[in-house]
């Protein structure tokens, strides 16, 4: 007797200081023993001390399973392998395989004793896990009820005189609740929202906690604590942690392990606010510079193409319009141009060029006047960004259409002649928007029926790929592509170059690839029913 | 280093090395800055571009910026051993007249 008690005990104390999670089951999914480690990992909302998976498995060993591992996920370790070795009792010893990092330290209350800086970092790391504000809010609460209290509510500031609250009970799910609520009735509330440190636990009166702050089916309130989350510069709301009443007040340790995930959390919201509002910003941006669909206008075809950088920094400031004349028989303006550097400023100027060219438009007749405006518009002395296009007017005379090209520090557009051949318009001038003075020469060209002029931007000459993947697809490839489209319409001119720069990009990193086509409709061309014609034959 | 009969201009040189472009361009007008505060006595910044193997369009407003600088700054810019992509950059963007004339008085 006495032999086998002192064994047993030795087992006890054994296991008990195991470094690695083990438990010893009964036949029936009774602890027997387990080790220290191992309670902290399956210490969770009313199991018992046997989570259910684990019980379950245990039932199956006895009914005669074969002996194998069995994988569960833990909300707070992540992947726990349970690996079972059967004893000649009955009884079965489960070592538990924990991710690296977590064993033995996975306690229910955090702040026990010294910070638990693995289950901070382990806390950082799953609320930097997403970029999505409500994501981020669930998560925190989920956590904090988990490892900090009973029931975890988060505070954010709604819209007017609303509260928005996240609410979660330990182990379960969180809800959104939006509440018309004055903070002030929570001691400490209002404070933390506005930043201040949290009132120390012990001096909230948890009986005057109000009722729209404490989640449904949380009974009596024990103990409350407030921790506002920081922002940048602006709070990002209050964590508030509630314990069911006879779970004793807040420990000191523990107030400060809240404080401390209340950083984290309050930088991984805010991070999550600004990123949502720069993408909503983006995306209108975006959505305002997307270019108009090109047909066929007073017997004119254009033809428009346009590429978007695929990596989000390099959103360049590529565009085109075509402006149609304000009277029959008057020229149409057509612009395409680019912004020079990447990014949300681009997109901005982008826009700026735009609408100062429409409302230059009366002034089209004069392109060397229409660049100066618009440089002058653009000057600033905060920066050297600048823009470069092709202005083009055209107009249709008879059966030919005479398009004057002016170009403002922007390749040369292409004129494809009826017999194949390929031509650089001459059209030479400066950039706008950071040059005192902007100059240009412009050039006329007449266009044949059949006949078309290719304005592109460099996105498309400067594109990298090919055989070497670091060579640039460059003037002569484009020129040679454009060759062989003689005779084909605008739309199909636009989608062979387009095509060809994307087989010679592959999937490489490009800039905006910008192209658009104004073409002579071809003899015998059947104009669309309802067009505006300039001048008719 | 440009020598000659009186008092030696007193110069600075910066290379400009691989491609200038988006990722590359603060970097250089960030060192010019820093050449044009660290000796407020510079006449001549000279940029050597003999080992430039590319130019984007970040890479010239960078180039514009650093004009701005040196002109504010009271020095005059020089643009040595421009390969012939820059060359051509330079006069499509009609630029050349801007970045490479003498400080306007």
């Amino acid at each position: 007797m006495a032999s086998s008690s002192s064994t047993a005990t030795t087992e006890r104390e054994f296991l008990a200081a195991s470094p690695y999670p083990v438990v010893v089951l009964g036949p029936d999914g009774e602890l027997l023993h387990s080790s220290r480690s191992a309670r902290l990992l399956l210490e969770g909302p009313a199991t018992g001390g046997v989570p259910p998976w684990l019980r379950r498995a245990q039932q199956a060993l006895a009914d005669g399973a074969r002996p194998d591992t069995v994988r569960h996920t833990h909300p707070v370790a992540g992947p726990v392998e349970a690996h079972p070795v059967p004893r000649p009792d009955g009884s079965t010893v489960w070592w538990l395989v924990v991710p690296e990092g977590c064993a033995g330290l996975l306690p229910r209350t955090a702040g026990d004793g010294a910070c638990d800086w693995e289950l901070l970092t382990r806390l950082s790391g799953l609320l930097l896990s997403s970029l999505n504000v409500d994501r981020i809010l669930e998560t925190v609460v989920r956590q904090a009820a988990l490892h900090l209290a009973d029931a975890a509510v988060v505070v954010a500031p709604g819209n007017g005189r609303t509260l928005r609250l996240v609410t979660c009970l330990r182990g379960g799910d969180p809800a959104h609740v939006q509440q018309r609520a004055d903070p002030a009735e929570v001691p400490g509330l209002a404070e933390a929202l506005q930043g201040f440190p949290p009132v120390p636990s012990r001096w909230i009166d948890p009986d005057a906690t109000p009722r729209w702050l404490v989640p449904a089916g949380f009974g009596r309130v024990g103990s409350v604590l407030v921790t506002p989350l920081p922002g940048h510069g602006v709070p990002a709301g209050a964590l508030v942690l509630l314990r069911a009443a006879g779970g004793g007040p807040f420990a000191s340790e523990e107030e400060v392990f809240a404080r401390l995930f209340a950083t984290r959390a309050g930088a991984a919201v805010s991070a999550a606010v600004m990123y949502s509002e720069q993408a909503a910003v983006t995306d209108l941006l975006m959505r305002e510079l997307l270019p108009p669909r090109l047909e066929h206008l007073d017997g004119v075809d254009y033809a428009g193409g346009y590429r978007a950088s695929v990596d989000r920094d390099r959103i360049g400031g590529d565009f085109y319009d075509v402006h149609p004349a304000a009277d029959p028989g008057g020229e149409t303006l057509a612009l395409l141009g680019d912004v020079s550097g990447k990014g949300l400023e681009a997109a901005v100027m982008t826009g700026k060029v735009r609408n100062t060219l429409h409302a230059l438009l009366p002034l089209a007749d004069d392109h060397g006047r229409v660049l100066n405006l618009l440089n002058r518009a653009l000057l600033t002395s905060h920066h050297t960004r600048f823009a470069s296009l092709v202005l083009a007017s055209v107009r249709r005379e008879d059966d030919r259409v005479r398009v004057r090209l002016s170009a403002a520090g922007h390749p040369a557009p292409m004129v494809l002649r009826a017999d194949g051949r390929v031509t650089d318009s001459t059209t030479l001038g400066s950039i706008v928007g950071v040059l005192p003075e902007a100059t240009t020469c412009t050039d006329t060209v007449l266009l044949d029926p059949g006949e078309a002029c290719l304005l592109y931007s460099d996105g498309i000459t400067e594109a990298k790929g090919g055989p070497t993947g670091r060579e640039q697809f460059g003037d002569h490839r484009l020129r040679q592509a454009l060759a062989q489209c003689a005779g084909l319409p605008a739309e199909a001119i636009v989608e062979r170059i387009q095509m060809l720069a994307a087989q010679w990009l592959r999937d490489g990193r490009h800039d905006d690839m910008a192209v658009m086509v104004i073409a002579a409709p071809p003899r015998g061309h059947l104009p669309v029913v309802g067009e505006r014609r300039g001048h008719t034959t | 280093m440009s020598t000659g009969p009186g008092p030696r201009p007193r110069t600075v040189t910066v290379p400009v090395e691989g491609e200038l472009d988006h990722e590359s361009c603060e970097e250089l007008v960030r060192a010019v800055t820093v050449h044009l505060a660290a000796r407020p006595q510079v006449e001549v910044l000279r940029l050597d571009c003999a080992g430039m193997s590319l130019c984007d369009s970040m890479g010239l407003s960078a180039l514009l910026q650093i004009r701005r600088d040196v002109d504010a700054a009271g020095g005059r810019l020089r643009l040595d051993h421009r390969p012939a992509h820059l060359e051509r950059l330079l006069r499509l963007t009609g630029t050349a007249d801007y970045l490479l004339a003498d400080r306007p008085d």
